[in-house]
């Protein structure tokens, strides 16, 4: 079909009649402005063609103009084949449908023209209600609203069966038909039984597979258990063994006699001990009583040695006490010789301690003479010092010019001179001239003198008196103030006692010298005695005091000299030399006294000593106390000999052989008898442990899970063939399905590789089962559609409208592609390109190019209709 | 019958062995290996009734009375129970599935003191006089799994008092005279019978009734438990007219079970057909273990049909084993355009068959897998649209 001219009536926007054509066989550019209805021609395509005549409801009710109640009405005229047709519809009010072949004057009205339509173009409608793009066959496809071009190009049924008729006209049935699509969608379906979309085993295999694996965890276990069985029972035999072992060789039995045995031999032993026990004490008795004697022998020699050692002290001590007698005497004498010496050096020292007094007493008299005369000096010129302070004092007092009065005469001095400045500034003055003598206020003035007017004044001329009358008062005040300062001042230098300042000054001058002559005599004063004439004068008695003391004493032997040190010396020595005889004396009186001591006791312990020998040899001669200590010691070195001989009967026994011997059968028989209660008990242990789990039927039980793994293994060896083979059948489709697609849309992609290199050089679109574009592969990257750009989206969806419709065109299937708004995502290259496209497919079929942009459209050579009333009345 | 020539003077002796009770049949998955290890204990009644109805004098069970140490208290109880039945004194004898060891089967039913009067286990090597003296039974019981030593040896020595019956009872492997597979412990010599002067020697261990000499005789096992074919399921009726005499012995059928093995070259339709009729031709199909081998090749139809013929026989057999591992598809172009027609699924279905004759077994396995599911599919498929 090619659309040749286009009329509407008051359809939606389009409130005026608009007719456009002739349409280009090739490209033909529909421009309008937004709103100017530019869309709703496209819109008016569709309904015209596919929509009924007898539409009613909603799908009415949006043909017409916003709250308009009037007839949509659309003409077309289009060429099918060979002949030219024109379809003229009413909707809404007064619907009529009208289809005319404008070749041969045929025609069809309402229903008959719509069946006719749809035989014509070879798409079917829907019972009831609008049409949509699935029922509007190819023309779904190649037909674009805008905003739509870049979604995801699916064909509807009806255009798939339209371009599939296109495509297996050039290359047979390769699909297979329905047939084979549902075979293969079966075989899918068995294969998503078995596995996951990830391509795991999954449902029922994936099942069995975890079941398996767990059941193979049970049987492991209960092998183990089984093998644990058979272990404890072959235990169960090597105890029960050595058992049976153990009793039937009477190991017990002979462990217990030879223990027996040794402890027999173990009581024999007692008898030897206790003989040797009785030896051992008749030993220590018989030594205990030889020792007894001994130390009675050897105390009574003690004795008798004692009482000679004390005879010979005595006699000692006796020659001693004479030699120390003599030795007294001797110590006496030299005692009293060192103590005269010794007097007569304490005689000597004293004589030259005096004769030191008096000549330090000399010297100091000198001393105090010397100072006396020096205060005495001090005193007299302090005096004269007083004396000229007291002078000038009294003059100052009696100087006038104090300094209250000399500040004072200032003061009037500033007053007056400042208020004779006032008058200067303010009176008038006035300058006589002439040779007549002018009086002012009875004063006559000289030539040339000068009055200064302060205050009302008569000014008198040969023949002319002038009155001046002042009226400022304030210079007459000023006047008499100064009149008043005049005498001030002048009672101020009176006071002073001078007449003029001058004077004055000499005043102050001559009173400031008397101020500081007086300074300077106040400070040689206080230089003089600073401590004060009384306290001077105080001194100078005192001194005079203790001169006169020395007048008397010392007067005498002032030459003579003293050795106080060497005398002292010497006393010194005698002194120590007296003490030293002090102390031999007295300690050879000590030791007198001691030797004294001495001899009377050593003669009571002499006595002592032989009282008591007589009396123990009263008791005990000497000679029976010998005869005693040589029996007992026989006796004792018996009894010794016997003890040896028990003690060596016990070793001769080898006791602790015995005892040991003992202690191994004890421990033997004890160690085999535990090890048969441990035998016993083990193997009652096993052997009940045994019997517990054999009547569990673990072989049994074992054999059900054996079983049952079979089973399971069975099922599971059979689920994962058939897993296997829909895997393998499911690959097998898939990839002969996808090699058939390539070669079944081959002529498609004949048609539009070409325009798919220029846009994206070496660039290879990919289709679905349902002929959509899935996918863009460039640069060995497949890319799926939807992650592709806006704009690249919107580009390979008019290439592929292009390509299809190409193909029908060359099957004699002739449809136009409309492009509503398109490319307005391109960029200028793209934008270019696909102008160039367009340019290129427009001679193969018709295209309409519905745009806004008509200045970017006007270059691209078809003709560019713009939506505008028409002139003259549609239809 | 001719029992009642040697009643009084002569012995009549049911000999049986390995009856394994409480065996578990691993290899036999879901309730049919329940049904067989119930079958055990159950077949002691049928035992007892034969022998009653042949009035035999005494049972032998010539070791594994039992299949395990470790069976629960309920399967000794219930097998007391069966074994209560036997009117004639039944001699037990301890096998190595049921050695005398220190804690055993033995000891259990010592302890649960559930063994019927009629019961002897023999579990010392000692003679055992029966009968009042008629019969002595030398018994040579396992007291370990695996003996390295010939426990009957000691029968040679052991005295004969009176005139009775001198007979030997063991378990274990007659040095060669078993096929190889037989276990090679708990050897017994192959002389032994006339060594020891026996007038019999029952023997146990091999499942299958079988004889060694003219006085001994292994009785196999009396309920078949297994594929191999080793001429299982039954006992052994011997009849002694004197001391002396040469032995009679006659094999009777006890088995419920049948344990049979089916291999089957396929090609076509007519072969199916053919395993089919075999299949129909089997005896008690509900007491049938069958295991079939399948090789030869069969087309895409042809293994549909297979896969229907048995699904429908594993369900009326006891067990149905296949091993199709050697069974190929051959699918020429023409079937698979038959059910894929031009497109993609010829395509597939081509590739498919090209895998199935990969040199990886598996990879070829699993192609004629898919390859069938392919056409199993579309025949549902059509099924659908018809």
């Amino acid at each position: 079909m090619r659309v040749e001219r286009l009329e509407i009536r008051d359809f939606r926007v389009l409130t005026e009649p608009v007719c456009l054509g002739p349409f280009d066989a090739r490209l033909t550019v529909i421009a309008g402005d937004n709103e100017d209805g530019k869309s709703t021609v496209l819109d008016a395509l569709r309904t015209v063609l596919f929509e009924k005549h007898r539409i009613t409801g909603a799908g009415a009710e949006r043909m017409r103009p916003w709250d308009r109640d009037v007839a949509p009405e659309i003409v077309l005229e289009f060429t099918q084949g060979a002949a030219r047709w024109r379809i003229e519809k009413r909707f809404c009010r007064r619907p009529m449908a009208r289809l005319r072949c404008l070749d041969d004057a045929r025609s069809w009205d309402d229903d008959a023209a719509e069946d006719m339509l749809e035989a014509l173009l070879g798409f079917s409608r829907p019972a009831r209600g609008a049409s949509d793009r699935s029922h509007q066959g190819v023309w779904g496809l190649l037909w674009v609203e805008q905003g739509a071009t870049h979604e995801p190009l699916r064909p509807a049924a009806g255009a798939r069966a339209t371009i599939g008729a296109a495509l297996e006209q050039e290359v047979g049935a390769v699909l297979g038909g329905t047939l084979g699509r549902r075979l293969a969608d079966r075989i899918a379906a068995r294969h998503r039984t078995f596995w996951t979309d990830t391509g795991r085993p999954g449902g029922e295999y994936g099942r069995l597979l975890r079941e398996a694996e767990a059941l193979r965890g049970e049987i492991d276990t209960a092998a183990t258990r089984l093998a644990r069985w058979d272990e404890e029972l072959e235990q169960l035999e090597r105890l029960d063994a050595r058992l049976r072992g153990l009793e039937a060789e009477q190991v017990i039995d002979r462990l217990r006699a030879a223990e027996q045995a040794a402890r027999e031999a173990v009581e024999g032993l007692a008898e030897l001990e206790r003989a040797l026990e009785a030896a051992r004490a008749a030993a220590r008795v018989a030594v205990l009583e030889r020792d007894r004697a001994l130390d009675g022998w050897s105390s009574r020699r003690a004795l008798i040695e004692r009482r000679a050692e004390a005879l010979g002290e005595l006699e000692q001590t006796l020659a001693r006490r004479d030699a120390a007698a003599q030795a007294l005497g001797e110590c006496e004498r030299e005692a009293e010789q060192r103590r005269i010496e010794r007097d007569q050096a304490s005689e000597a020292f004293r004589g030259a301690r005096d004769r030191q007094r008096r000549l330090d007493q000399g010297l100091e008299q000198g001393r105090l003479r010397d100072e006396a005369e020096a205060l005495a000096l001090r005193i007299e010129r302090a005096r004269e010092d007083i004396l000229a302070l007291r002078r000038t004092r009294a003059a100052l007092a009696a100087d006038p010019a104090t300094p209250e009065r000399i500040e004072a005469l200032e003061r009037a001095l500033r007053k007056r001179d400042a208020l004779q400045a006032r008058l200067a500034a303010g009176a008038t003055r006035i300058r006589f001239h002439g040779d007549r003598v002018p009086s002012v206020s009875g004063r006559a003035l000289a030539d040339g003198a000068s009055w200064l007017v302060t205050g009302a004044a008569r000014f008198e001329l040969p023949g002319l008196g002038i009155d001046v009358q002042v009226p400022e008062a304030e210079l007459e005040r000023v006047e008499i103030e100064k009149e008043d300062a005049e005498r001030v001042l002048a009672a101020a230098l009176t006071e002073l006692g001078v007449e003029d300042r001058a004077a004055a000054d000499r005043a102050e001058a001559r009173r400031a010298k008397l101020a500081r002559s007086l300074v300077e005599i106040e400070a040689r004063a206080e230089a003089l005695v600073p401590e004060g004439l009384e306290a001077v004068e105080e001194r100078l008695e005192a001194v005079r005091a203790r001169l006169t003391g020395f007048e008397e004493a010392a007067r005498l032997e002032t030459d003579e000299g003293a050795d106080v040190p060497g005398a002292e010396a010497r006393l010194a020595r005698a002194d120590a030399a007296w003490t030293v005889a002090r102390e031999r004396l007295a300690s050879a009186r000590a030791r007198a006294e001691a030797d004294r001591d001495a001899t009377v006791r050593q003669e009571a312990a002499l006595a002592r000593l032989e009282g008591q020998l007589a009396r123990e040899r009263e008791s005990l001669s000497d000679a029976e106390l010998q005869e005693r200590v040589t029996r007992s010691d026989a006796a004792a070195a018996v009894a010794l000999r016997q003890e040896e001989a028990a003690a060596q009967a016990l070793r001769d026994a080898d006791a602790e052989l015995l005892r040991l011997r003992l202690e191994d059968a004890g421990r033997a028989h004890a160690e085999a008898r535990g090890e048969q209660a441990r035998l016993r008990m083990e193997v009652e242990r096993l052997r009940a442990a045994l019997r517990a789990s054999g009547r569990d039927g673990l072989a049994e039980a074992h054999a059900d899970q054996l079983r049952a793994q079979l089973a399971l293994e069975r099922r599971l060896a059979v689920t994962a063939r058939r897993a296997a083979a829909a895997r393998l059948a499911h690959e097998a489709l898939q990839a002969a399905a996808g090699a058939a697609r390539e070669r079944y849309l081959a002529p498609l992609f004949a048609r539009l590789q070409p325009y798919l290199d220029r846009l994206l050089p070496g660039a290879r679109l990919h289709f679905g089962d349902d002929m959509e574009v899935t996918g863009l592969e460039r640069g060995g990257v497949a890319e799926p559609f939807e992650a592709l750009s806006m704009g690249t989206r919107e580009q390979l969806a008019v290439l592929v409208r292009l390509a299809f419709a190409e193909l029908l065109s060359e099957q004699g299937e002739d449809a136009p592609v409309v492009l509503d708004d398109a490319l307005v995502y391109a960029d200028d290259r793209r934008f270019g390109t696909m102008q160039d496209v367009l340019r290129l497919a427009s001679r193969k079929h018709q295209i309409i190019v519905l745009t806004c942009h008509e200045r970017l459209w006007r270059g691209i050579g078809g003709p560019v209709l713009r939506v505008e009333s028409a002139p003259t009345g549609a239809a | 019958m001719s029992s009642h020539a040697v009643r009084g003077a002569g012995l009549r002796i049911l000999h049986t062995a390995d009856w394994q009770i409480g065996k578990g049949f691993a290899f036999v998955d879901g309730d049919t290996g329940a049904l067989l290890r119930e079958r055990r204990i159950d077949m002691l009644a049928d035992l007892a009734a034969l022998a009653a109805a042949h009035e035999v004098d005494l049972v032998l069970v010539a070791g594994d009375v039992f299949d395990a140490p470790t069976l629960s208290d309920r399967t000794l109880l219930r097998t007391c129970e069966q074994l209560a039945a036997f009117t004639v004194p039944v001699v037990l004898l301890p096998g190595n599935h049921d050695a005398a060891r220190s804690e055993s089967i033995w000891t259990r039913l010592d302890a649960l003191a559930a063994l019927p009067p009629c019961c002897i286990p023999a579990l010392e090597a000692t003679p055992l006089d029966l009968l009042d003296g008629r019969v002595t039974v030398l018994p040579a019981p396992l007291r370990r799994r695996r003996e390295p030593d010939d426990l009957t040896a000691w029968f040679d020595q052991a005295p004969r008092e009176g005139n009775g019956f001198r007979i030997g009872l063991a378990h274990g492997t007659v040095r060669n005279r078993l096929p190889v597979e037989a276990e090679a412990h708990n050897p017994i010599a192959d002389d032994r019978a006339d060594r020891a002067k026996l007038d019999y020697l029952a023997l146990g261990d091999w499942h299958g009734t079988l004889q060694i000499a003219p006085r001994t005789w292994y009785a196999g096992t009396p309920e078949t438990d297994g594929f191999r074919a080793n001429a299982s399921g039954q006992v052994l009726l011997v009849e002694l007219d004197a001391p002396g005499a040469e032995p009679r012995v006659r094999a009777l059928p006890t088995t419920r079970f049948r344990f049979r093995t089916l291999e089957l070259e396929l090609d076509g339709a007519l072969s199916i057909e053919s395993l089919a009729d075999r299949l129909e031709a089997l005896p008690e199909p509900g007491d049938t273990l069958l295991r079939l081998v399948l090789g030869g090749q069969l087309d895409l139809a042809g293994h549909a049909a297979l896969e229907g013929l048995l699904a429908r026989w594993d369900a009326r057999l006891r067990l149905l084993e296949v091993d199709a591992g050697a069974l190929r598809t051959l699918a020429d172009a023409a079937e698979l355009d038959g059910f894929a027609g031009d497109g993609f699924v010829a395509d597939a279905a081509r590739r498919l068959l090209a895998e199935t004759d990969s040199a990886d077994a598996s990879r070829a396995a699993a192609a004629r897998d898919a390859l069938q599911l392919l056409y199993t599919e579309h025949q549902a498929l059509l099924g659908d649209d018809a």
